[in-house]
């Protein structure tokens, strides 16, 4: 564990990585009418494959959930286009093309009229089930591109049926790995691989049509990509490709000018391994730390717990895939997504660690669960630097981490025959709250652009289910002056069989995942939680449907294994999104109103909020403010403070009242000042002018701390492993004077450092704001500031 | 012309059309301004146009007419503007949220791609049913229509009371789950709303859109309260103006076309609001049908380009369907035309960005509108572009009652894009030009291919006031070496000659689904005796025979594990295993042609899921389109005269004399006239190009022929 206020440790194993290709400004011009036709043109090419994907292939995977991507690069592998569909995959186009470049010999040269078949994670791939058939494209001898799809196939093989393996040690208990074989060769398909991978699934035709659907897809590619070319030449169709990619890079370069430089830091936790007895009591780490520079990004996962011996790591392509599912949607909402971007990216992580393992680490539930919380940290440390960048914070959407609660629910239906799915639902996450606005509900995973769950009808006749209901978890959001937005809860049991297997697995189900921003709540627990103990039918026959309210659901555990009978009903409750800003400050009337619409208990709108909220469902505004002060009352009673050692002791704060204007203020609770008898800078609270301490200090270290019991949250929760200690706590930073929350986490008792997860180059600070100030609004201080005091 | 008439109109959002075919095949046509909110006094308006054009009086002109056939965008108005009634929805407790939920694609649903990039940041679409006025009540019935817990008479009576005396609202749909299955609780629950409330409209969700899928089946059903009172305040005070206007009310009914290029009695239209969505695009494929079967053409399809949006269409022999479509950011499962839309119009805008050159996908719109129009537009748009290369009639657009200002088009163009790029300003204009038609010409491409079909061999008709312009730009772009610009000048109001020529058609449509075995042959003459119930009730309710109607039969059928649907005509002589053998022969056949060899998965066998009739009264049609022109199809070919001239700029020669041509009232002797290029040909309410290296000829239906040399 890494003190996270002293510089770095040695590295031992770590690698930086950057990305397998050069770009560079394109040498030729391309006039800009020629430019645009061709770009638009090479856009709808790529729109082409997923068309021709979802024709021909017409599976639930491909044609509902959109679970695959596409891309079109250049020889080298640099992605001019990348397919809207799912970010996780798409990002490791690069990565994919140039493992399949390494891997060939002098005597097994990649050949024109050649596809590979690929689902190694040590070349790219997120997980096994991801599989990519991708395709060279050659005019005449040269190597001009890449064509490639990767899509998520239900079987590949492995201990469990799915693809996703949680009882596996390793991968040789897992789907069965393809290092980039030649599927077709001279334009025709290879049946021995055809023959090869049919026999290691349980599905074996619905591969082979999947496997088919991925080639027609590279050849529609090949047809567009051919026709273009011909139409406006080799050296016209490389260039638009190159200034596509050139173009990203630039205006990612100047978003990245306009973002807070330097180092931004989250920290990340998931539990249990897999289903064997030795997983149960498994805690991961994902560490953190952002750096902006002005024109690139490091990431540096230095502190990141050990490889797993389960199925949760991810490989290396999964921790890149999170990153970029959580960059390019809140950093890039406005650039064209592309290898430009991943240009400008650096990696520093340790061989041997949970999201770049070493072979044979288990990886097939990587995609939920070692590169969601790499998505997470990402979501984590941008949301911290973006609220340090005020030119930027306005423009830019949330960052949101996420869970996603996976699922294989199978068995056998009436006639004998064996059904098996994936249940989608979990897909209705939604969004952290920003500076101005609550959070999304149900906006999907922001990895995934276009996402949506299936009908309860479509999902009733394809599958032996009933649902109970489907609706917007309550009190499941992080509370603050804006909410989290809400995501989806719903229940189900078997119907017209007497038996299913129902294998479940996520993270964050005793603790929440994704943090707050400037003091507001976490997102809400991830919970999986049966009963069996209902009278349904009885009910009925009554004319009484029960739904949310009236179960009593028994919480489990974040990995479990269950045998569904007719009497069970199953919930799953989706985390809701991080709240932003202390949550008494918050109008009153729109708590009054979310409990109103049932999204809130009145409970905890006098818990969290302070408001009192009447019968009628009107604000008490007498019994709002005394409420309100008791609770800033028992913060400071309650506290203590972490101190310069990490050590936590009784609260005595002597530090002097911060003097001047801010030259910067950062999200709802703290801001930068001059000093202007010492002219350094300093932390201090935007409300009442606390100085918590010098710039390059952390704040958090000089706030008031108070340690919470995680169930006082309130949300539905799920099962703690240890029932009686519960392994986390949460952890609240007040000013010490006002008593305005500026933090919440989540961490383990006396283990856990605090964060230092804003960490400004104090030259940048000086050059934007300070100088800025002292010249336009130095007048403006010395009269209005220091006259009145 | 000789009586009796058939009128087909047309109200769009700008502008009014009217087409009048006479009982001799003559046509003419009309254009007037649409006089939103108001839209019955344009039709008015549009109505007299053509009865001055065939000096008659408009009384005389209703009085002799066989047919009044009418698209509208009134549902579309409504849809846009929110201007709709205060919707209670009902549905099965648990499942309350469901219309607002959108099956969790709120953010994305119904928006050009690049929008989805930042999802978080977009507007939800408007919400149809405040969420406050949905509410659940205790029923429930499962997939296989077997009835679980009974409706909740108590709290159904509770359900309409707080709605509709606490909240307030207009006008109640009910969706409970698998009612398509087994109607029987939305039936009663409208049963005991009605006895309470009999003022109430209710609209039930098994009725309007019987198809699995809640979500898209529900918000139909909400959409279509959500129109009712708009639509049928328009069609009632219609048809009173009608009444007004005609002898002694002395004309024949008016027919509402639907989405699914179908008429309707217009009470009809008042129940099913909801498919008057895109009923006038919808009339252009009906027009192109209707043209295709002259020339004999099997593969085409059509392009249509506005002020603000770009329609296509592909029409493989018969009529494209799609069973669920997003109008609005508003999914809708009823059956409507095929169309594919993309932000590409003459009021697209240009733009400079990173040193690269953008048109749209935003639109300057009718307002502020191009530049050029002086209105207030400070963008330049396409048009700004064509009135820069002097393709646009400066003095009279619109048959000479709008001027343009090309010089304050020139200047937009030159400030905002020649400038900042480093061109000439008509290169810069030409480049706009060349860019739009570009994406439309990828759009074209993209809807073919991603339907199985490669976009060169079809013929393409190009429609729509915009459209002439760009005819040769996009063909040129796809690789086509030709390309029609359908009627010529008429071209303009396609749409309202397809309305006017188009049939009275009822679909029908019942989900249900079972393994396509032999076995199963029983369930398959089930479902079809379950349609043909639902057809006479229906009909009944309208004192329609069904005898009067030509009925054809479909089933929907896809394979186990896969998504792809494909609707199979089948035959209602054979019945019984033989039946299902021959849908499985017509279905796997179809299959492979559409989605590729080896594309379905047989293994896992087929399923049915819907099973459709269409019943169809025919339209008269002694009159082909414009058939007095046929005498002279051997090619008369007497030159057309010039009735002017203009400098335009081309690519390849720059600035040259370019021949100007009227085409509104073409003479039949034209036809095989093949007029030299370049050329601008004009009529009212559009412009068509010939560029230099085309050749336009005139064909015995006054089709313009646009063909490369």
């Amino acid at each position: 564990m890494r003190d996270y206020g002293k510089p770095l440790p040695e590295l031992g194993l770590a690698k930086t990585w950057v990305p397998p290709f050069k770009l560079s400004m394109p040498a030729e011009r391309v006039d800009p009418v020629t430019y645009e036709i061709v770009r638009h043109r090479l856009w709808y090419a790529g729109m082409t494959i997923g068309e021709t994907l979802r024709k021909v292939s017409g599976t639930i995977v491909v044609s509902e959930a959109q679970d695959f991507s596409t891309f079109i690069t250049l020889a080298d592998g640099a992605p001019a286009f990348l397919g809207p569909y799912v970010l996780l995959h798409a990002g490791i186009a690069s990565l994919i093309i140039d493992g399949t470049l390494k891997v060939m010999t002098q005597n097994d040269k990649i050949k024109p009229g050649d596809m590979y078949f690929l689902n190694d994670p040590w070349m790219g791939v997120v997980h096994q089930p991801d599989c990519a058939v991708i395709s060279p494209f050659f005019v005449g001898k040269e190597l001009i591109a890449w064509c490639g799809v990767v899509v998520h196939q239900l079987d590949m093989g492995g201990v469990d049926p799915g693809g996703v393996s949680p009882h596996a040690k390793d991968a040789y208990g897992e789907p069965t790995i393809y290092p980039a074989v030649r599927i077709v060769e001279r334009g025709r398909m290879r049946s021995d691989i055809d023959r090869l991978l049919r026999r290691n699934s349980r599905l074996p035709d619905i591969l082979a049509l999947d496997v088919r659907s991925m080639i027609a897809a590279n050849r529609a590619a090949q047809n567009q990509m051919t026709e273009v070319v011909k139409r406006y030449g080799v050296s016209t169709v490389q260039t638009v490709m190159s200034k596509m990619l050139w173009d990203s890079y630039m205006a990612f370069a100047e978003r990245l000018d306009s973002l807070a430089r330097g180092t931004f830091r989250a920290r990340d936790f998931f539990e249990g391994g897999g289903y064997l007895p030795e997983h149960a009591d498994e805690l991961y780490e994902v560490d953190l730390a952002v750096t902006n520079d002005g024109e690139r990004l490091h990431f540096d996962f230095s502190g990141t717990s050990p490889q797993a011996n389960g199925f949760v790591n991810c490989g290396f392509g999964g921790a890149l895939g999170g990153i970029l599912g959580a960059l390019l949607p809140v950093l890039a909402p406005d650039i064209p997504w592309n290898g430009g971007i991943l240009a400008r990216l650096e990696i520093t992580s340790q061989e041997g660690t949970i999201n770049n393992p070493i072979w044979p680490a288990a990886v097939s539930g990587g995609v939920t669960e070692g590169s969601i919380s790499t998505g997470t940290v990402t979501a984590g440390a941008l949301g911290h630097m973006i609220q340090c960048s005020p030119a930027a914070s306005a423009k830019l959407p949330p960052p949101s981490g996420s869970v996603f609660m996976g699922s294989t629910f199978g068995g056998v239906d009436v006639e004998g025959k064996f059904w098996g799915t994936l249940i989608m639902d979990p897909i209705g996450m939604a969004a952290n709250a920003s500076s101005n606005a609550d959070g999304v509900d149900l906006c999907g995973s922001g990895a995934i652009p276009f996402t949506r769950f299936a009908n309860v009808e479509s999902a009733e006749h394809s599958y032996p289910m009933l649902y109970l209901y489907r609706r917007m978890g309550r009190d499941a959001f992080g509370y603050g002056r804006h909410c989290g937005g809400r995501a989806i809860e719903f229940a189900f049991k078997i119907h017209d069989v007497d038996f299913a297997a129902l294998l479940l697995w996520c993270h964050g189900a005793e603790f929440p995942n994704v943090i707050g921003m400037s003091g507001g709540g976490p997102s809400s627990a991830a919970r999986f939680g049966i009963t069996g103990d209902t009278d349904i039918e009885k009910l009925w026959a009554s004319a009484q449907l029960p739904t949310s309210d009236d179960f009593d659901f028994q919480a489990l555990v974040a990995k479990k294994e269950l045998f569904l009978t007719p009497d069970d009903v199953i919930v799953f409750t989706i985390p809701g999104g991080g709240g932003y800003g202390d949550p008494l400050s918050r109008d009153p009337q729109l708590v009054a109103e979310d409990t109103i619409s049932g999204k809130l208990s009145p409970k905890l709108a006098s818990d969290w909020f302070g408001v009192v909220v009447t019968q009628e469902g009107t604000v008490d505004l007498e019994a709002t403010k005394r409420q309100r002060e008791q609770l800033c009352l028992r913060r400071l009673q309650e506290a203590k403070v972490v101190g310069n050692k990490n050590e936590i002791k009784d609260a005595s704060f002597t530090n002097p009242k911060s003097k001047g204007a801010p030259v910067l203020n950062i999200g709802d609770g703290l801001s930068i000042k001059l000093q202007p008898d010492t002219e350094t800078l300093v932390w201090a609270c935007q409300k009442c002018g606390f100085q918590y301490g010098p710039i390059e200090d952390n704040p958090f270290y000089h706030a008031a701390l108070r340690h919470g019991h995680i169930n006082e949250l309130g949300h539905p929760m799920g099962q703690m492993v240890h029932l009686d200690q519960p392994r986390f706590i949460m952890r609240e930073f007040f000013c010490p004077n006002c008593a305005l929350r500026i933090a919440l986490d989540i961490a383990r008792p006396d283990i856990d450092p605090v964060i230092h997860a804003a960490q400004l180059d104090e030259g940048w600070v000086m050059e934007h704001f300070v100088s800025k100030v002292a010249t336009l609004k130095a007048p403006a201080i010395t009269t209005t500031t220091d006259g009145v005091r | 012309m000789k009586a009796p008439y058939l009128l087909g109109t047309d109200i769009g959002g700008t502008f009014t059309d009217c087409a009048v075919f006479g009982s001799d095949g003559d046509m003419i046509v009309a254009k007037t301004p649409s006089t939103p909110p108001f839209f019955e006094k344009g039709l008015l308006l549009s109505l007299v146009s053509a009865a001055d054009k065939l000096k008659v009086t408009i009384e005389d002109l209703l009085k002799n007419s066989r047919h009044l056939s009418h698209g509208t965008t009134v549902a579309t108005n409504a849809l846009i503007n929110q201007k709709g009634a205060r919707v209670g929805f009902i549905s099965t407790k648990g499942f309350e949220e469901t219309l607002w939920h959108m099956r969790g694609a709120a953010y994305c649903q119904g928006l050009p791609i690049a929008d989805w990039q930042h999802k978080v940041t977009n507007p939800r679409p408007f919400t149809l049913v405040d969420p406050s006025c949905c509410i659940g009540i205790s029923e429930r019935i499962d997939h296989s229509g077997k009835v679980l817990c009974p409706l909740n008479e108590q709290e159904l009576t509770d359900a309409a009371q707080q709605l509709i005396k606490a909240n307030g609202v207009d006008v109640v749909g009910i969706g409970f789950l698998w009612s398509f299955i087994n109607p029987v609780h939305e039936l009663q629950a409208r049963d005991i709303i009605l006895e309470e409330f009999p003022h109430i409209p209710v609209t039930l969700s098994s009725e309007l859109a019987p198809l699995l899928g809640e979500y898209e089946r529900w918000s139909t059903t909400a959409l279509n309260a959500f129109l009712g009172p708009e639509v049928k305040g328009y069609i009632e005070r219609m048809l009173s103006e009608l009444a007004k206007t005609a002898h002694k009310g002395d004309y024949t009914p008016a027919h509402i076309m639907q989405a699914n290029g179908g008429l309707v009695s217009h009470k009809r239209a008042i129940a099913e609001p909801v498919k008057l969505l895109q009923s006038g695009p919808a009339g252009g494929m009906v027009g192109a049908l209707e043209l295709m079967k002259v020339l004999k053409l099997d593969k085409v399809m059509t392009a249509d380009m506005g002020g603000t949006s770009f329609d296509v269409c592909l029409i493989d022999k018969e009529a494209p369907y799609v069973q669920s479509s997003i109008h609005n950011r508003h999914a809708i499962a009823t059956r409507m035309v095929d169309i594919e839309s993309i932000g590409a119009g003459g009021g697209s805008i240009a733009r400079v960005e990173r040193g690269n050159l953008t048109v749209g996908p935003d639109s300057a719109g009718a307002e502020p509108g191009p530049v050029c129009y002086s209105k207030g537009g400070i963008y330049p748009t396409v048009t700004d572009a064509n009135a820069v290369l002097g393709y646009l009639n400066p003095k009279a657009l619109l048959g000479g009652k709008m001027s343009i200002d090309v010089e304050a088009a020139r200047r937009a163009v030159e400030d905002n894009i020649a400038r900042l790029l480093g061109m000439e300003v008509e290169d810069a204009a030409l480049g706009i030009v060349q860019v739009v038609d570009a994406h439309m010409a990828d759009l074209l491409r993209f809807h073919a291919l991603s339907r199985g079909h490669d976009p060169r061999d079809f013929s393409v008709f190009c429609f729509g006031g915009a459209t002439g312009l760009h005819a040769c730009g996009i063909a040129e772009q796809i690789g086509l070496s030709k390309t029609i610009v359908p009627l010529g000048g008429a071209a303009t109001v396609f749409s309202a000659i397809g309305i006017a020529r188009c049939d009275q058609k009822r679909f029908f449509s019942l989900s249900r689904t079972f393994a396509l075995v032999a076995g199963n042959a029983e369930l398959l003459v089930e479902a079809f005796d379950e349609l043909m119930e639902v057809v006479r009730t229906q009909l009944a309710q309208e004192d329609i025979d069904p005898k009067r109607l030509g009925w054809s039969f479909s089933v929907s059928v896809r394979y186990r594990f896969q998504t792809n649907e494909l609707e199979i005509p089948i035959s209602k002589n054979k019945t019984g295993s033989s039946l299902i053998d021959t849908i499985i022969n017509r279905f796997d056949k179809l299959y492979t042609k559409r989605f590729g060899p080896d594309s379905g998965y047989r293994e896992g066998g087929r399923e049915l899921l819907a099973v459709h009739a269409v019943g169809i009264l025919p339209t008269p049609r002694e009159a082909i389109i414009a058939s007095s022109l046929n005498g002279s199809s051997a090619g008369g070919g007497q030159a057309l005269e010039l009735s002017g001239s203009r400098m335009c700029f081309f690519a390849d020669a720059g600035w040259v004399e370019t021949g100007v041509y009227n085409i509104d009232s073409l003479d039949p002797s034209a036809s095989g006239y093949k007029i030299q290029s370049p050329a601008v040909l004009e009529a009212e309410g559009t412009t068509i190009l010939v560029p230099s290296n085309w050749t336009a000829s005139i064909d015995a239906y006054r089709n313009i022929i646009l063909e490369v040399i």
